[in-house]
């Protein structure tokens, strides 16, 4: 036997009410876990988008279009490197589903400006080469069961095709990120141009562009949208976090919502917890007048109890970030398109730092308890 | 059996301020559970309330062939007086659904708002439509009256202001309330000056009709499809409201439903462990009891009782609390078939709260039966020396 | 020099806003490898005694040397420490941990020591051979029966090999053939194993397995016999 066995021992001492408490505190790490990833996607903290990349869109609404000519315009700004366009438009691949992330863009010089998206030359030339071809992300293939090399129906209720018939691609390849998290909000790309001779549209969504100093980011947001303040189609430019941070705000309250849940549920649990600790130490006063009896210091006596705390405490913690890891990458397929879910790095410190902040807090009485502890006052309470 | 029943549950919750910490914990952690549960679902209730509650059997919508929302859809004036001409309609209004967009109260950060310009009809169609300050606009200026959700969620919307939507600016002449329907989080104003300023020049996005009989929609439908001069869809305004109330809230149900069940089985946890120690502590009561002729059955009820007790305790304080804090709770979100803010109150409906306490029940019940079939298979003579 | 050796040592309580005087001016040594018995109504402060020289306790004036250590002058930390080295218990309701099996109940002092794993199994399989309970080594508390768990305890308190058993009503709760036999244990490790043992109790019979009898009342010593003398002064 040696100390920690001895430790993990006694706080078994009453194994269902300590397998009962530790089980109501793991679900509640496994929901703190998940409302905070879901709190995460809504607030748009992403801190891994790009501050390299910036856009530029209608001033008025994301959704309103921007002449063709400003492409040369803001190419024009100095600082910018490269720059491409993309509209949106609406794909829906299945009857009934939401419209997945489709965008219309420019093949040639889409991927010099997504220089983190990565293409095999091979998909790429496929992709330039064909004026129907369209490339695919890995997470739209696995969600539509999409296969390269074969024609993709696509509708699109912002762009119907003139005969009413759905649109039809030639899936001629698949690219991903090197980001693991941007890798599920990639679109399906496809030519503009094939857009363009089929409706006769001539405008574009959104602009983006590469800047050489992410320092000069707002100053050349500045410069571009001085340019087309006074006319008819005004723009707004961001960073791609900002743009982000833009839209998910449009949410709104929902993280608000979350936040009021999460305090909800850790104070339920710093109830039941301390409940139970308290109670496990009121069960174990003669045991800990015995060790102190047989010359276990007051201080190791009341460590005693702080660790089982901490034990307690981080190890549930422990199994419900672990059970909300396998659960977040399981119904991720089932969320729609653009909603990612996941563990994040700040996430992980916030769970571990509760843990042992409640450990800490709620081991203290025990263990202040069990330093005061007198012997000859606790030893014959039989 | 009933009396026995009676003294054996009366012993028990006698004694249940003597453990009153563990008590707690059961009716804390199941109100936690009903509050956070009851929150959610109201906020689905009151979302769906706003596209649910305005909408009339009499009234339809014409958006282009294929559109899903007004958003994405256009159409002329002249289809718009083709379709006010068939038979059938008794109001037809054109209307231009566009998105600008205002900094919000709450946040500062701009958002999208709808404004919709919309012609003298508009009014006559939607009788729910009230002004409750100001006046309407006045045809040639550029005036805009505002719902009253909007009015409470952005910036410089009240009576009298000044607001610069595109190249020009408008003046707030009045603020309309319309049922708590979703119009109330939008902008209106004269359709012409809405297609001049936001560059729409002769085109709508959406007709509204009032149909003489509700049992003409489908038959107007179907004419309007065979129609060879019209590339346009009619739908009852129940079809389309409820699709965009499904698809925004079937998230929010969705997500209810997951916290909700999680938190359930923390709950049961919590009750499990509760009702075990109230056991435990009992253990000598009850096997005297037992040994002095009370059976098993009495035990077990009792225990059951407490432990039911304790849950509608938590399910009452959970629904009340629920109840204040959230019923009326403004917020707003992105409605995503209009691609705009909507503002919505949480609807905290007495079916919630019934749901709630059946849900407090449900889990004071798998929390008590365990350690009630614990109780009554106690081995009376040892729990009576001590062991 | 005395082993143990208390010098006018008083202890008095609180007890609201009284005090009760528990132990008046008492002076006395006990030898090593001597086995005494403190006897006395309830009350008169035989336990009391017994935790101010098992360094649980500390006198409200007087001196406590055990051993050629001043316990009055030492932190709690370092007595606690001074307890693990020196001093055995043994106590009436044996005070074992119930979730932990009889070796590793006897194993639990040595924790507290720099021997190895291994050495801790060892020495622990060892005091259980002494108490004649090897048999039992893997039984918790809960399996064995009072005797048992009284020689458990023993084992216990002779596991870190100290100088001084401290015993309080080791028979108390056990029956007479027993207590016979637990008392037989003390007299085989006061003699074998040259242990000093105070022991307190109410049974004379238990008193009889001592050397010496002291007897306390009112916090008092009334009287210091050798075996030998004890019977005269009871019938008296």
């Amino acid at each position: 036997m040696t100390t920690f066995g001895f430790l993990i021992k006694s706080m078994f001492r009453r194994k269902l009410l300590v397998t009962l408490s530790m089980l109501s505190l793991t679900t509640a790490f496994l929901l703190f876990i998940l409302l905070r990833s879901v709190a995460v996607l809504f607030s748009g903290d992403f801190a891994s988008v790009s501050d390299v990349h910036m856009q530029t869109a209608s001033k008025y609404a994301i959704i309103l279009l921007l002449p063709h000519r400003y492409g040369e315009e803001i190419a024009a700004v100095e600082g910018v490197r490269a720059i491409t366009f993309a509209s949106w438009f609406g794909g829906v691949f299945k009857e009934g589903d939401d419209s997945a992330m489709t965008f219309a863009v420019d093949p040639s010089t889409y991927f010099e400006v997504h220089e983190n998206y990565q293409i095999s030359s091979e998909h790429l030339d496929a992709f330039l080469e064909l004026r129907t071809a369209a490339v695919a992300p890995e997470a739209i293939m696995e969600r539509y069961d999409l296969e390269v090399g074969q024609k993709v129906p696509v509708t699109s209720s912002i762009f119907p095709n003139i005969n009413g018939e759905p649109w039809t691609f030639d899936l001629v390849g698949t690219y991903s990120s090197e980001n693991e998290v941007e890798a599920d909000y990639l679109p399906f790309l496809f030519h503009y141009e094939y857009l363009k001779e089929a409706t006769g549209v001539s405008d574009v969504g959104w602009y983006t562009f590469t800047i050489e100093d992410p320092e000069k980011a707002s100053e050349i947001a500045h410069i571009i949208d001085s340019k087309f303040e006074n006319t008819a189609d005004a723009t707004k430019t961001m960073t791609e976090s900002e743009a982000m941070k833009n839209w998910m705000s449009q949410i709104g309250d929902i993280g608000l919502m979350m936040n009021g849940i999460i305090g909800a549920v850790f104070f339920t649990m710093l109830l039941l917890t301390a409940n139970t600790m308290i109670h496990s130490y009121r069960q174990r006063i003669p045991d800990l007048a015995v060790l102190k009896t047989l010359g276990f210091s007051n201080n190791k006596v009341a460590g005693f109890m702080l660790f089982e705390s901490l034990l307690f405490c981080t190890t549930s913690a422990a199994v419900g970030i672990g059970i909300a890891t396998l659960a977040l990458n399981g119904i991720g397929p089932f969320l729609p398109t653009g909603f990612v879910l996941a563990v994040t790095g700040p996430t992980l410190i916030w769970g571990t730092s509760i843990a042992l902040g409640l450990g800490l807090v709620i081991g203290l009485v025990p263990a202040i308890s069990a330093n005061r502890l007198v012997i000859v006052n606790a030893l014959h309470t039989k | 059996m009933l009396r026995q029943i009676f003294a054996v549950t009366r012993m028990n919750i006698l004694t249940i301020p003597s453990r009153w910490s563990s008590s707690l914990v059961v009716v804390i952690g199941i109100g936690g559970v009903v509050a956070v549960l009851v929150a959610l679902l109201s906020m689905a209730t009151g979302l769906t309330s706003v596209f649910t509650s305005s909408i009339d059997p009499d009234r339809a919508v014409v958006v282009r062939g294929g559109a899903t929302a007004e958003l994405s859809s256009n159409l002329s004036l002249d289809e718009a007086n083709i379709i006010s001409t068939l038979a059938g309609v008794e109001l037809a209004a054109a209307e231009l659904f566009v998105i600008a967009d205002m900094p919000k109260k709450a946040t500062n950060i701009a958002a999208n708002v709808v404004v919709r310009g919309v012609s003298v009809d508009s009014f006559a169609i939607r009788p729910e439509l009230k002004l409750i300050e100001g006046r309407h606009t006045e045809p040639g200026k550029n005036e805009i009256i505002v719902g009253v959700k909007a009015q409470e969620e952005f910036v410089g919307l009240n009576l009298g202001d000044i607001v610069e939507l595109r190249e020009f600016s408008w003046t707030v002449v009045g603020t309309f309330e319309a049922g708590g329907g979703s119009v109330e989080s939008e902008i209106w104003g004269d359709l012409s000056n809405v297609q001049s300023a936001f560059r729409y020049e002769g085109g709508i996005t959406s007709i509204r009709l009032r149909l003489t009989s509700p049992n003409l929609i489908k038959g107007l439908a179907e004419n309007i499809k065979d129609e060879p001069r019209l590339q346009v869809d009619l739908h009852s305004e129940q079809d389309w409201f409820e699709k965009s109330s499904q698809d925004n809230t079937g998230l929010i149900k969705t997500f209810a439903l997951i916290v909700g069940i999680i938190m359930s089985i923390g709950a049961v946890f919590a009750a499990l462990n509760t009702m075990y120690t109230a056991v435990a502590s009992r253990t000598y009561e009850i096997a005297t009891l037992r040994a002095i002729g009370f059976g098993g059955g009495p035990v077990v009820v009792s225990v059951l009782v407490e432990s039911l007790i304790l849950a509608i305790f938590g399910g009452c304080l959970g629904a009340l609390i629920a109840y204040l804090a959230f019923n009326g709770f403004t917020v707003s979100t992105l409605d995503s078939t209009a691609f705009s803010q909507i503002v919505f109150d949480f609807n905290v409906s007495p079916i919630l709260i019934s749901l709630g306490l059946v849900v407090s029940v449900g889990l004071g019940m798998i929390g008590g039966f365990f350690p009630a079939i614990r109780a009554a298979l106690l081995p009376i003579t040892a729990a009576l020396r001590g062991e | 020099m005395a082993l143990v050796n208390l010098e006018s040592v008083w202890k008095s309580y609180k007890k609201g806003r009284d005090r009760v005087e528990v132990l008046n001016d008492i002076s006395f040594r006990v030898n090593s490898r001597e086995f005494v018995a403190l006897m006395g109504p309830s009350g008169s402060g035989k336990t009391t005694m017994l935790n101010l020289i098992g360094g649980l306790d500390r006198p409200t004036s007087g001196v406590v040397t055990v051993n050629d250590v001043v316990l009055n002058s030492l932190s709690s930390g370092k007595l606690a420490r001074w307890r693990s080295e020196s001093i055995g218990f043994v106590f009436q309701f044996y005070n074992l941990l119930p979730v932990f099996s009889a070796r590793q109940n006897v194993e639990l002092p040595l924790l507290l020591t720099k021997l190895s794993r291994k050495q801790r199994k060892k020495n622990a399989a060892l005091a259980l051979d002494i108490v004649g309970l090897s048999d039992r080594a893997r039984h918790t508390p809960a399996r064995l029966s009072g005797g048992q768990q009284q020689r458990v305890a023993i084992a216990r308190a002779i596991v870190a090999d100290p100088k001084i058993l401290v015993c309080d009503e080791p028979t108390g709760d056990l029956d007479r053939s027993t207590a016979t036999e637990i008392l037989r244990l003390l007299q085989i490790l006061n003699q074998e194993h040259d242990k000093t043992i105070i022991m307190v109790t109410h049974d004379p019979k238990a008193a009889e397995y001592a050397k010496r009898t002291m007897l306390l009342d009112k916090g008092k010593l009334v009287s210091s016999l050798l075996q030998s003398e004890v019977g005269a002064e009871v019938e008296t």
